[in-house]
Formats: C-alpha cells, structure tokens, sequence
C-alpha cells in the first residue's frame, strides 16, 4: 500500500472524482447517496445502542450491534452490486477496491494480513479508524462501539470477497491498547476471540494473586 | 447563499489526511449509506421506541454541534451568520435541507427537506417509518445550542413518511409529545 503525502493526494484526487457533493448531500458515482457525520458523534451514537442493548432482554450488545453493522453492510454491498462497483473484478481486485473505498469513508486502514479466497479466510488489520480511536478515548475499554464495524467488515466480506458463512471474530482490538483491531473472518476458530482471550487473562490473573 | 460560494466550499469540504476524512481540514468525518443508515434506524426504533431514537439524535446533535464550533469559531468573521453556516454543511453532508419558518422567543417551526435517509425510509417503511425521530432529535440538539434554548424539544407536526412534502417540526414552551 502507497503510505505518506503522495497516497493522500492520490486519494484525494479518487475521493473528488467519486464522491460528488450536491445540493442534496453525497453522491457516489451520483447514484447512491451517502451521508457523514462527525466520527466522534458516531462512536457515541453507536455506544448509547451498546448500552441500550446491555440493558435489554436479551443483554447481548456485542450480537446487537454485530448484527446492525452487518444489516448496514450487507445493504451497502447490495446497493454497490446494483451499480456495479465490483463487476467483473477478481479476487485480489476486489480486495483492494473494498480497501481503497473503506478508507475514502473513513471507515480506517484496512491491511490484509492474509486471504485466502479457496480457503475462504480473511485475516485484517484496521488500523487509523477515526470512530474507533474516539471510541477508545471516550470509553477506553467499555467501548463496545468495534463490534458494530466487524459486523460491517464482515457483511462486506461475505459479500465482496466471497468469505460466505463467516463470522468475524475480534481478536486484538484499539480500545484494549492494541495498535490495531485484528478481525478474523475463518482464518482463527471461535475460541480464538478477544472474549476468550479477555477471560482467560482475568483468570490468570486471579490465580496470580492468590 | 450564493451558488459560487456553495461550489467552492463542496470542493474543499472534505480531505484526506493519513487515510482519514478531515471536514475543513478540522473534523474528523465518517461517511456511511443513506439507506443503510436508514435500515439500522428503523431496527432500533422498533427494538427500542421512538423516544430512545429520539434520544439517540438528541445526544449525537450535541457531540456533533461540539464538533462543528472547532470549526465554526475560528471561521466567524469570514462566515456570513453561524446558524446559516451550520445548516449548510448539514445540507452538504447530507443531513437534509433545514429551512426555518418561524423563529419566536416561545415557538421555532421548521421543515427538514431532501434528507436521502428519509426518503430511503419512505421508501422501505412508508408511514411505519421511524426515522424522523432521529432527525427530530439530532436538529433539537443543534438548535437549542445554537439558539440558547436549553429546554428546545421539537415535535413533529407533519413528516415525508406520511405523505408531506416536507417534514415540519414544532416547538412551542418546551414541550414534546409523541
């Protein structure tokens, strides 16, 4: 990936020609309108949902907002295949447009660390997210605001790279202190999950002390 | 406002610094699908009630408003009125055009038009539509910063999912009921 000052004037150039800003909002390719909002207000909007769903029947906010960010997700790659952002792409291609588009939202810098389309796996580090860096400062390790955006991450996965079935897992994440959230779409198993990985390093501890 | 000042701020609205959308070289932004955006809406209007939507707009308003005066501020001698200034960008980032009709110590009445999330919604949901209560809450927050108006709450009184052309909300003494 071209990092530095010439990547961001690339960029800039890309997101000028892409995004056409009109009386009525953005317009990607002019077809599909998208909208933005500061990404600190977001990472507290998505919070407040984390809480409210703690607070409800089922307490799972960590499903709930995985699913909200993947119903998101999946209309998004929905509404991109109907304009044929993706068509007649291959695998490695494909992979590189999602990155360069995830960044032109803000949606962070999305660095493969493997993927493997027969295997269907995804191993990705994103990194620079700003909704996840006002995350982590305004919640630090409360924030719950990741599992929305590995429900996104994971819509598109299934969706644009073909990784069907997957279940993204967090396995390293901003707001722990990890320079980067590591998502796993097949490439770890389930017990590999920061959950896991939280619990047991609790454990330790607690035996440590006594 | 002119249509050339409108054309030179859109281009330089939005830039990319270290792979990040910076809103005047100042704010950090996050862009994301309308009809998305309006989908999740619906789910946590139904999962949750309308007053937590409208909450959840109320309080995103707030942060955001916060945001927008980084800006704002250093800005105001070359902005023509602060107010006019934040709605257009809220028009820009696709937000819906706001328009007001009546601005009194006791009553503010206003239309929120071409806001692409509520058309999505219109669209998807009709009159079991939701979303307005967001956007109910989101322009009560931004208002009653930048109007002084501690207790402004707006009410919708007439809304696009319903068949309006515009979405009208109302304040009058503080008051909201749904």
């Amino acid at each position: 990936m071209v990092q530095g000052i010439f990547s961001d004037f690339l960029r800039n150039l890309i997101i000028k020609k892409t995004f056409i800003i009109e009386d009525d909002g953005i317009n990607l390719f002019k077809n599909i309108k998208y909208s933005a909002l500061s990404s600190k207000s977001l990472a507290f909007l998505f919070q407040e949902i984390g809480k409210a769903a703690s607070s409800s029947k089922d307490n799972n906010f960590k499903t709930y907002l995985y699913d909200l960010g993947y119903q998101a997700g999946e209309d998004a790659a929905k509404e991109m295949k109907e304009n044929m952002l993706f068509k007649n792409k291959i695998f490695p291609y494909r992979a590189r447009t999602l990155q360069l588009f995830m960044e032109m939202i803000g949606f962070g810098n999305c660095n493969f660390i493997d993927y493997n389309p027969k295997e269907k796996r995804i191993l990705v580090h994103v990194s620079n997210h700003p909704v996840l860096l006002y995350s982590k400062e305004l919640f630090g390790n409360d924030s719950m605001v990741c599992n929305y955006y590995l429900g996104v991450y994971t819509a598109h996965a299934s969706n644009e790279l073909e990784i069907t079935g997957a279940r993204g897992i967090e396995t390293q994440c901003v707001c722990k202190g990890s320079p980067f959230c590591e998502w796993s779409f097949n490439y770890f198993k389930e017990n590999k999950s920061l959950d896991r990985i939280e619990k047991t390093k609790k454990k330790t501890n607690i035996k440590s002390k006594s | 406002m002119k249509d050339t000042f409108k054309e030179i701020i859109s281009k330089d609205l939005f830039t990319i610094k270290s792979g990040r959308i910076i809103l005047f070289k100042k704010i950090d932004y996050t862009m994301y699908p309308s009809r998305a955006f309006a989908l999740n809406l619906q789910k946590i209007g139904e999962d949750f009630g309308v007053n937590f939507l409208f909450n959840l707009g109320y309080q995103t308003g707030i942060i955001h408003y916060e945001e927008l005066l980084k800006v704002l501020s250093k800005l105001n001698k070359y902005l023509p009125q602060r107010l006019n200034s934040i709605l257009f960008i809220m028009e820009m980032t696709g937000q819906g055009k706001l328009k007001i009709l009546k601005s009194e110590k006791d009553e503010l009445r206003v239309t929120l038009a071409n806001n692409p999330s509520i058309l999505h919604s219109k669209k998807m949901y009709g009159h079991k539509s939701k979303i307005c209560n967001f956007y109910c809450g989101l322009y009560s927050a931004i208002l009653s910063q930048q109007m002084n108006l501690t207790k402004l709450k707006f009410k919708e009184i007439k809304c696009i999912t319903k068949g309006d052309n515009v979405c009208e909300f109302l304040y009058q003494n503080g008051t909201r009921d749904i």
